[in-house]
């Protein structure tokens, strides 16, 4: 991805200055500053229509903010950018599944089209068996429970090659089990160096892995 | 309190709109029989026809009416009704008559279509009783069919029931083979009857409808609600068939992943083969009735809707960008290696529709390249901007959404333009560089 000084200063961090995003005449919130360095993970906490979500898309480049600035990488996000699309891991409510693939495909495709991405020696015990979908890795996914199809996507989020990883609520439909897994998967992306935003409900994620928290609402 | 007038007016208004539809519908119907003779002039002439044509137009109504029918997808009951009114028998009973409409509305259908051929061709009627009484004999062999409940096993026997009408009807348009041995095949049909009556249900239980579960009925639901809705705001993309999972575990692991998927695609959506085989004698056929309708269009367009099934893989992942996240390509190679596989789809149609009868020549080897790249640019386009309706007023008043219109053409477009182009009588050398300009536009935009 071509890196452009923005004006905003360093090109390794997410950095957020003065933002206010307004839904309609109404204010989700105003004023807000961050700064991510890779390596770090924040948490978006807050009620339902704080702006959580909003705010992961204003990341992704889906939607501009109303005032203020943000820039990723040095750059000004936008998903349309193939680049940016590669640096940028995302699960959102828009992510899905190819019904008719099964796990083991899903990864198959994902790990050999991304450049750079790499391809475990055993993709079913160093990726699958720790995500519980072992038993189920040539089931087609539209036959798979809705916390076994979270925990595909989750996986397919971390296991492709990414320096920003966008988390929309990751720890709807996932049992304990699955929140302490998740909680993994977010330290092995920081400990490999990408900044981590996860909106979340649950308190018990947030403090497993999250350096910073940013209270919305 | 609703008055009687207000109820009057209501029943009048009700009475009126559906006179009006059934007028509009038996206009457009009656059109063909208005000025026979240049239609006759300009899709038969002075050319032979095949002495059972008619004939063979009703073998391949009957094949397409029958597979449409055996998809069994009048088999549905609207959620809310089985939560809130599903305490009686009910159920069976009103999938029973759908049954009955759906099996009566597409055999009128091939009748008329029957009909209209016999008009314009204009042959001889010695086929007559034998072709009354295969339409009579099929019909009530589609409807007994799907009555039952078949195994899958048996619905690829029915799917090859179908097109075995398609085979009859190319048999019939390029033979001069007598009529006796068609009574075997009505014989045959009857026997199939007697048969496949036999666990078919009550007359007014259809064993389809008493077997199915819940489920069943509100997936079945769930997808014809998606096709009305698709129809509805000319999203039409959303008609193309849904994929099944393969039963190769291994096939995305290696290299050229990308053409893997795309391969992949093409192969959870095997099904649409049999429509590929019925557009080939689809094709076959209408060209011998009608031997004056140019091949180029014919292939052009069998060749599409043939290819474009295959295709829709691409139409998923650029309708679904969270689909889009699992492919690390650009746009620009997910189209070129979709493009090489519809390529190669419509090159071996086009060999196939050769076969029988359909000339190989440098204008229908252009028109398989073009419905190659128009297949590409109609799954390659952006889902439908609903705030580009763009409403313009017809000349006869009507609201006309011209923005959707606009993007529902996308793709097809570049295939009637070449087609045009490649019709028009121009030197060979500038038909091949438009047309390959346009097959490329297609592929690329």
């Amino acid at each position: 991805m071509e890196e452009t000084d923005t004006g905003l200063g360093l090109v390794g961090r997410v950095l957020i200055e003065g933002l206010g995003i307004a839904a309609g005449d109404t204010w989700l919130f105003a004023g807000l500053d961050l700064d991510l360095p890779g390596g770090q993970a924040v948490a978006l906490m807050g009620p339902n229509g704080s702006g959580k979500s909003t705010l992961l898309r204003c990341l992704y480049g889906m939607q501009p903010p109303t005032e203020g600035s943000i820039a990723v990488f040095g750059t000004v996000p936008d998903e349309r950018s193939a680049a940016f699309r590669r640096e940028v891991s995302v699960l959102m409510d828009d992510s899905a599944l190819f019904d008719e693939f099964s796990p083991r495909q899903h990864l198959d495709l994902l790990l050999r089209s991304y450049p750079d991405a790499h391809y475990p020696a055993d993709l079913v015990a160093d990726l699958l068996a720790p995500a519980g979908l072992d038993h189920r890795v040539d089931v087609p996914a539209g036959d798979l429970s809705a916390g076994q199809r979270r925990r595909l996507l989750l996986l397919g989020c971390v296991a492709r090659p990414h320096r920003l990883l966008l988390l929309d609520e990751p720890e709807r439909a996932l049992d304990t089990d699955g929140l302490d897994w998740l909680a993994g998967l977010v330290g092995e992306s920081t400990a490999a160096g990408a900044a981590v935003v996860l909106a979340s409900h649950s308190r018990r994620l947030v403090e497993a892995c999250a350096d910073q928290i940013v209270e919305l609402g | 309190m609703e008055t009687r007038l207000g109820r009057f007016g209501r029943v009048v208004y009700q009475i009126s709109d559906r006179l009006l539809t059934v007028l509009a519908l038996a206009t457009a119907a009656s059109a063909p029989f208005y000025g026979l003779g240049e239609l006759r002039a300009d899709l038969v002439g002075s050319a032979a026809t095949p002495p059972l044509a008619s004939l063979a137009v009703l073998c391949l109504g009957l094949g397409l009416a029958s597979r449409s029918l055996l998809r069994r997808d009048f088999v549905w009951i609207e959620p809310a009704k089985l939560a809130w009114s599903d305490f009686t028998d009910t159920r069976v009973i009103g999938i029973g008559r759908r049954l009955w409409a759906v099996w009566a509305i597409r055999f009128v259908v091939v009748a008329y279509l029957t009909l209209a051929a016999t008009l314009v061709v204009a042959g001889s009627l010695r086929w007559l009783p034998v072709g009354i009484a295969l339409f009579a004999a099929t019909a009530l062999l589609a409807l007994v069919t799907a009555r039952r409940r078949p195994g899958r096993g048996l619905r690829w026997v029915e799917q090859v029931g179908a097109l075995l009408f398609a085979v009859l009807a190319g048999v019939l348009a390029v033979t001069t083979v007598g009529l006796g041995w068609l009574w075997l095949v009505v014989g045959l049909a009857g026997v199939g009857v007697l048969v496949a009556a036999v666990g078919s249900g009550r007359p007014r239980r259809p064993r389809a409808a008493s077997t199915a579960g819940r489920a069943e009925l509100v997936a079945n639901f769930g997808e014809r609600l998606a096709r009305r809705m698709s129809v509805l705001f000319l999203d039409l993309l959303a008609l193309l068939p849904a994929a099944r999972p393969l039963p190769w575990p291994r096939l995305l692991a290696g290299r050229a992943v990308l053409a893997r998927f795309v391969v992949a695609g093409a192969l959870a959506r095997r099904a649409s083969l049999v429509l590929a085989l019925l557009l080939v004698w689809a094709v076959a056929v209408v060209r011998l009735v009608f031997p004056l309708l140019d091949p180029v269009w014919l292939v052009g367009v069998g060749a599409y809707f043939a290819a474009l099934p295959f295709a829709a893989a691409l139409a998923q992942v650029r309708r679904v960008p969270g689909l889009r996240r699992w492919l690390g390509c650009t746009d620009p190679e997910l189209r070129l290696t979709t493009a090489a596989l519809v390529l190669i789809v419509t090159v071996l149609w086009l060999l196939v529709v050769a076969l029988f009868g359909v000339p190989l020549t440098l204008g229908t080897g252009l028109a398989a390249l073009l419905a190659a790249g128009a297949v590409v640019r109609t799954v390659g386009r952006p889902a439908m901007d609903y705030g580009n309706v763009g409403v313009a007023v017809s000349p006869d008043g009507n609201l006309v959404p011209t923005g959707l219109i606009v993007q529902l053409a996308r793709g097809p477009e570049v295939l009637v333009i070449g087609l045009i182009v490649a019709g028009s009588g121009l030197a060979p050398g500038v038909v091949l560089l438009v047309v390959l300009g346009l097959a490329i536009f297609g592929t690329l935009h």
